[in-house]
């Protein structure tokens, strides 16, 4: 099961909260994540989260949206269960690990 | 090749063709009757053609040395001009959210491409990206974990201050890596 942010969510991604201004990490993770994270469970598939084609992040979006999955099913099942495609910034693969393993 | 065994292969060149010339002029000197023969031109021939083959290969491994160290040097400047034409990066009170974010991204970019053409380089061994990369890292947490107000990031003095630092120490950062390429 793959989510493509840039189109299934915004190819402009804003900061961590809905208050901070439109497309949160916040709102990303209670209107994508989320559920896709559950469904992909559900059918026991391997959850494909790209981050390629937007605008650029902000680290506070992605250590909302991750985190936020991290403290809701624990980081062991997280990375288990789910993988990170980022081509156009390579290191965000390693940031948000270390959002999975150490959220906020 | 590197370059300490490129000087040992000028100085053994040097030194047989002084060895030549000596032995040359000493023929001369004394006038031995010296025949030369068919064997002797081809051997003068044959030696002519590997040192003008060294010699060649030699040029072209420093050029292609001299183009490589160029290239990378101009990858780094134009990051920092890159850094230079954008307004966000002038002034740290009040920073435009979508602005500085697509900065960084595009920034991110050039160092990733940068790292690549490093390690395809003969300064693979020599110099790493991987402090500048550290530093970028901490640079871009530490404005994008701010919350914008209205679309602008306006940080406390505070953390002005850090963010400058850090933004200094970013730059310092990719100037070594063209100290340590020159």
């Amino acid at each position: 099961m793959k989510i493509k942010i840039a189109t299934e969510f915004s190819s402009t991604p804003g900061a961590r909260y809905r208050e901070d201004g439109p497309n949160s990490g916040e709102e990303f993770f209670e209107r994508i994540l989320d559920s896709a994270y559950k469904r992909a469970i559900e059918k026991g598939e391997l959850l494909v989260v790209d981050l390629d084609g937007t605008e650029g992040y902000a680290t506070s979006f992605l250590d909302e949206a991750f985190g936020r999955l991290s403290s809701k099913y624990g980081a062991e099942s997280v990375l288990k269960n789910m993988t990170i495609i980022s081509n156009d910034e390579p290191d965000w693969v390693e940031e948000i690990i270390s959002y999975i393993k150490e959220p906020r | 090749m590197k370059p300490f065994s490129d000087n040992l292969l000028y100085i053994f060149i040097f030194l047989a063709g002084f060895v030549f010339c000596l032995i040359s002029f000493n023929l001369v000197q004394i006038q031995i009757d010296y025949q030369v023969s068919i064997s002797d031109i081809l051997s003068l021939i044959v030696t002519s053609i590997v040192g003008i083959y060294l010699g060649k290969q030699i040029q072209e491994r420093h050029l292609a040395n001299r183009f490589e160290k160029e290239y990378l040097m101009g990858e780094i400047v134009k990051l920092t001009q890159y850094m230079d034409t954008k307004h966000c990066f002038k002034n740290f009170n009040h920073v435009n959210f979508d602005e500085i974010k697509a900065a960084f991204k595009e920034i991110n970019i050039m160092l990733t491409n940068l790292e690549m053409t490093v390690q395809d380089s003969n300064y693979s061994n020599t110099i790493s990206v991987r402090e500048v990369r550290q530093k970028f890292s901490t640079l871009r947490r530490q404005v994008l974990n701010i919350s914008p107000i209205n679309d602008y990031i306006v940080p406390q003095q505070s953390q002005v201050i850090l963010i400058n630092k850090e933004y200094k120490e970013f730059r310092r950062q990719l100037f070594r890596l063209i100290t340590a390429i020159n």
